[in-house]
């Protein structure tokens, strides 16, 4: 029973280096996929030697995104003080700087409710719920915020 | 006979009293009339939008430098401890911001300090707290403003914002007993009579400030007695009716106080920044009495023109207050002692001719010409100073060499000059950062980007490409074989450009797009139908027609430059098609706001599709007919298309990152040749100018939205190349809801035993 069980075991070991081995032969032959001009991700370029580094300074691609969100904060307390036009202004320079975050376009929205302005606030509404839809959170927010604008007659 | 001599003086008395009544009552009438209405015409000014700085973001400690010195802040040794102050260190600026305030935002001044490393701006702090800030904003630039034909510069004041030692140094100058005549000052009189004797020639006049006001409101130079009584009786009237207060706080406001170039600088506020870069409340007693003492003579007593003269003048006047008490002796010798420190001469020109224009065409709606050069508006624009200067400075420079190249370019009439354009914008938002309309505005002011109208050639095929997009894809194959079509009952036969090396006869839409193949395009065109070219193009609102000949494919209709740059934002922009904004406020000269634009956009096309044609003008610019811009070192992804039409006319090149987007056209006005392509003429403009602005260039890739998916295809077939023996399968792109669905057919499926044994074959040869 023994043996049969460490013969067993040999088949199976043998096996399975056998098939590693094809396996590897097989990749190896598989033909090589082009690398195009596009879709390909760039690795992350490796710091300066040498330079110190400086606490809380934003890699400069992510300094626009939190350049923007500074704005949206600044954004959204305008809104908190009743003061829509201002939160536009601030709002419309986050877009500029990151159109991708979608909360900058939520907070227009908004700001354009407030101003009674159905048709801006629906252009924008929609804007988030593109970038912002598929977060369950954001999604339930914008689909209320909709149900204000469509309560405003649009 | 005495008896009737007294009857009729007493007569002819009573009639001459009438008479001056009379005259009196008229003048006072007219009097009133022109201090009722609007005194003076002020010119309406224009203002760069605010600088937005963070840390991280690309700006060299000399660019902003730069920025703050034409936002008229003085370099200081010392920390600046007072508003408009700075102070360069090695690695850091210090500042002390100014307070300002525009519609719906009011940022109160506070002293901060940038520092750098690299070129970037690493962090923002205040000095006082310690705080660091996220972000900060530098307050509008002034790019100019609408002139009368008078060409005056004015900035209203109220007396309330005059300190009470500047209304005492005008006095000292022009009229030291303002405060105790009526309007007319024997006394003065009197006293510049004697000195004027005593010197033998005119030292000291005797106007007072009300007779000066009435001369310069109401009656001509000349020096006749009539028109002297005239300003004699219109003073007392003037002082009859108005207050001493109201009579000086329009002299301050009308006096004229110096001239820049061919542009008068009229009242105090106006000369106080023009002198010193301060708005009056903070002249000091030395600066006052430089003002106050070139009321006499702007030209002669400028310090712009005569330091030691000027120096001397304003003695004089600081002498005069000191005599009357109205500075202590201490505030006398510091004053004395104090050189003239100027700002340095603006010489006040437009800074963005072509823009300004552009935005009394864009305001005509709403003021007339005559009411921009009267009214004192303020516009705040979405100007960068910073991106204007570097497209005008890229433009010039470009030219020149271009010029340098090929030296037949070169013409000696200015008008006739080898031309250029360039639009900078903001893709998301539609804002127009930079506009040259031309080289030179002094020799044409006509604006190219929104007057002229040329054929785009190749810069327009993207639009070609992406009518195509719901029914082929990007590995679809298009014919590269010469065809000739009819266009009414007339053949053509499109040819591909001498340095299209691709002879292959079929080739893949993206390789098409990239290396501008004119065959294929057309093909593609044709495949498309030219019916729903047309259709497609339309929500992208060209203005001039686009007709559904195959030429359209190749861009043989004329476009607006700055149409065809809005255009582009939609690819740039994630499918959004912006308006083009370039005013965001209008306020009236008390700063109560009149009109205000917004973000306005309308969506065209899914971020699926405009990443699509993103990605295929990426390609352009990394290995097709703008890869020449891979030596320019730009950080980051770039997507472009060059434009180069029949026989040199136009040279074009659209280039965007995920923050900027700009336009370049190179061209004569009478449609000579430029002998060079969008690449070779407009894309070196670009790109210089694009080095120059870092603050725009993060950087960052373009991301792809939901809605893209990726796929193994054959090179050759444009088909799923997945379980085929494919020779060359890639990965590319496709939008999720077209994706090809076929195997390739040119290539039989994979056997995995034949592969097996061809890998262990390979490996036995040692092909490995």
């Amino acid at each position: 029973m023994a043996s049969k069980t460490s013969s067993t075991a040999a088949i199976k070991l043998q096996r399975f280096i056998l098939g590693l081995f094809c396996g590897l032969l097989l990749f190896g032959c598989m033909p090589k996929t082009k690398v195009g001009v596009y879709d390909k991700q760039t690795p992350p370029a490796p710091l300066p030697a040498g330079k110190p580094s400086v606490p809380q300074t934003p890699k400069p691609e992510n300094a626009q995104v939190l350049a923007a969100e500074a704005l949206v904060e600044q954004g959204r307390q305008f809104l908190a003080q009743g003061a829509p036009d201002a939160a536009i202004r601030v709002l419309e320079r986050s877009v500029a700087l990151d159109s991708n975050s979608g909360q900058n376009y939520y907070y227009l929205a908004e700001a354009w409710l407030v101003k009674q302005n159905a048709h801006q606030a629906r252009e924008f509404n929609r804007l988030a719920d593109m970038h912002l839809g598929r977060d369950p959170d954001w999604k339930n927010r914008i689909d209320r915020q909709n149900d204000r604008i469509k309560d405003l007659g649009y | 006979m005495l008896k009737k001599s007294i009857k009729w003086l007493m007569i002819l008395l009573v009639l001459v009293s009438a008479a001056v009544t009379l005259y009196g009552w008229y003048l006072s009438g007219r009097i009133e009339k022109r201090f009722s209405a609007r005194l003076w015409r002020v010119p309406s000014t224009v203002y760069s939008d605010t600088t937005l700085l963070y840390p991280g973001q690309g700006f060299d400690q000399k660019n902003l430098a730069e920025k703050l010195k034409s936002l008229g802040y003085r370099t200081v040794t010392g920390r600046p401890n007072n508003q408009g102050e700075m102070r360069m260190t090695k690695g850091s600026v210090e500042v002390y911001l100014n307070d300002f305030k525009i519609p719906s935002q009011h940022r109160p001044g506070n002293p901060v300090r940038l520092r750098f490393d690299g070129g970037r701006i690493i962090s923002i702090e205040r000095i006082d707290t310690g705080d660091r800030l996220p972000i900060m904003e530098l307050e509008p630039e002034e790019i100019g403003q609408f002139y009368g034909p008078e060409r005056e510069r004015r900035q209203l004041v109220s007396i309330r914002q005059v300190p009470p030692k500047f209304v005492r140094a005008v006095m000292a100058a022009e009229d030291s007993r303002f405060y105790e005549h009526h309007g007319f000052d024997p006394v003065g009189i009197l006293r510049a009579f004697y000195i004027n004797l005593r010197a033998g020639r005119i030292r000291q006049g005797g106007s007072t400030i009300t007779q000066q006001l009435a001369k310069n409101f109401f009656l001509t130079p000349e020096r006749t007695i009539v028109r002297k009584l005239n300003e004699l009786i219109m003073s007392v009237i003037i002082e009859l009716k108005y207050q001493k207060e109201e009579i000086l706080e329009i002299y301050l406001n009308d006096i004229y106080l110096g001239q820049s170039d061919t542009v008068a600088i009229n009242g105090v506020g106006e000369a106080c920044l023009f002198y010193f870069a301060k708005p009056v409340k903070d002249i000091s007693p030395a600066e006052a009495a430089t003002i106050a003492g070139l009321i006499r003579a702007p030209g002669r007593y400028s310090p712009y023109i005569d330091k030691e003269r000027c120096r001397q003048r304003r003695d004089t006047v600081l002498r005069a207050m000191s005599a009357k008490n109205w500075i202590s002796d201490s505030e006398l010798q510091s004053a004395l002692a104090q050189p003239i420190e100027t700002v340095g001469e603006n010489v006040v020109v437009k800074k963005a001719p072509y823009f300004m224009d552009y935005l009394s065409h864009q305001l005509e709606s709403l003021y007339s010409p005559d009411d921009l050069t009267r009214l004192g508006l303020s516009i705040y624009t979405t100007l960068d100073t910073r991106v204007q200067g570097a497209a005008e400075q890229a433009l010039n420079r470009g030219l020149m060499q271009l010029e340098r190249s090929i030296t037949t370019l070169k013409r000696t009439d200015p008008v006739q000059k080898l031309q250029g354009a360039v639009i900078v914008m903001q893709p998301k938002t539609g804002f127009i950062l930079a506009m040259v309309g031309g080289r030179d505005y002094s020799s044409s002011q006509y604006n190219r980007v929104i007057q002229s109208r040329r054929q785009p050639g190749s810069a327009f095929k993207p639009f070609i490409y992406l009518a195509a997009l719901d029914q082929l894809t990007l590995a679809s194959r298009l014919s590269n074989e010469p065809r000739t079509y009819m266009i009414d009952g007339k053949p053509w036969t499109p040819e591909n450009a001498a340095r299209d090396v691709d002879t292959s006869m079929r080739m893949s839409m993206r390789s098409a797009l990239v290396a501008s193949n004119n065959r294929a395009t057309v093909d593609l065109a044709m495949k498309s139908g030219l019916e729903q070219v047309v259709e497609k193009t339309m929500p992208f609102q060209f203005s001039t027609p686009i007709k559904p000949y195959p030429s359209l494919a190749l861009g043989a209709f004329e476009v607006v430059p700055l149409e065809l740059a809005r255009a582009y934002c939609v690819f740039a922009g994630g499918g959004i098609l912006p308006h083009p904004l370039s005013i965001k406020d209008v306020t009236n000269d008390h700063g109560g706001l009149l009109s205000q634009a917004h973000l306005n956009i309308e969506r065209l096309i899914s971020p699926a599709e405009a990443y699509i044609m993103t990605d295929m003008l990426k390609g352009v610019v990394s290995e097709g007919t703008a890869r020449a811009l891979s030596g320019w070192n730009l950080p980051g992804p770039v997507a472009g298309k060059t434009g180069t039409t029949n026989n040199f006319r136009d040279a074009w090149f659209v280039g965007y990152t995920p923050d900027i987007l700009a336009l370049v056209w190179v061209g004569f006005d009478n449609g000579d040749p430029v002998k060079a392509s969008g690449a070779k003429a407009a894309l070196p403009i670009w790109a210089e100018l694009m080095k120059a602005i870092p603050q725009y260039i993060s950087g960052a890739d373009f991301k792809m939205p939901a809605g893209v998916v990726t796929r193994t295809v054959c090179s050759e077939s444009g088909l799923l190349s997945a379980g085929r023996t494919c020779p060359v399968p890639m990965e590319e792109i496709f939008l999720e809801d077209n994706v090809p669905d076929q195997p390739c057919p040119l290539h039989p499926a994979r056997n995995p035993i034949k592969d097996l044994i061809d890998g262990i074959k390979d490996f036995l040869n040692g092909s490995h």
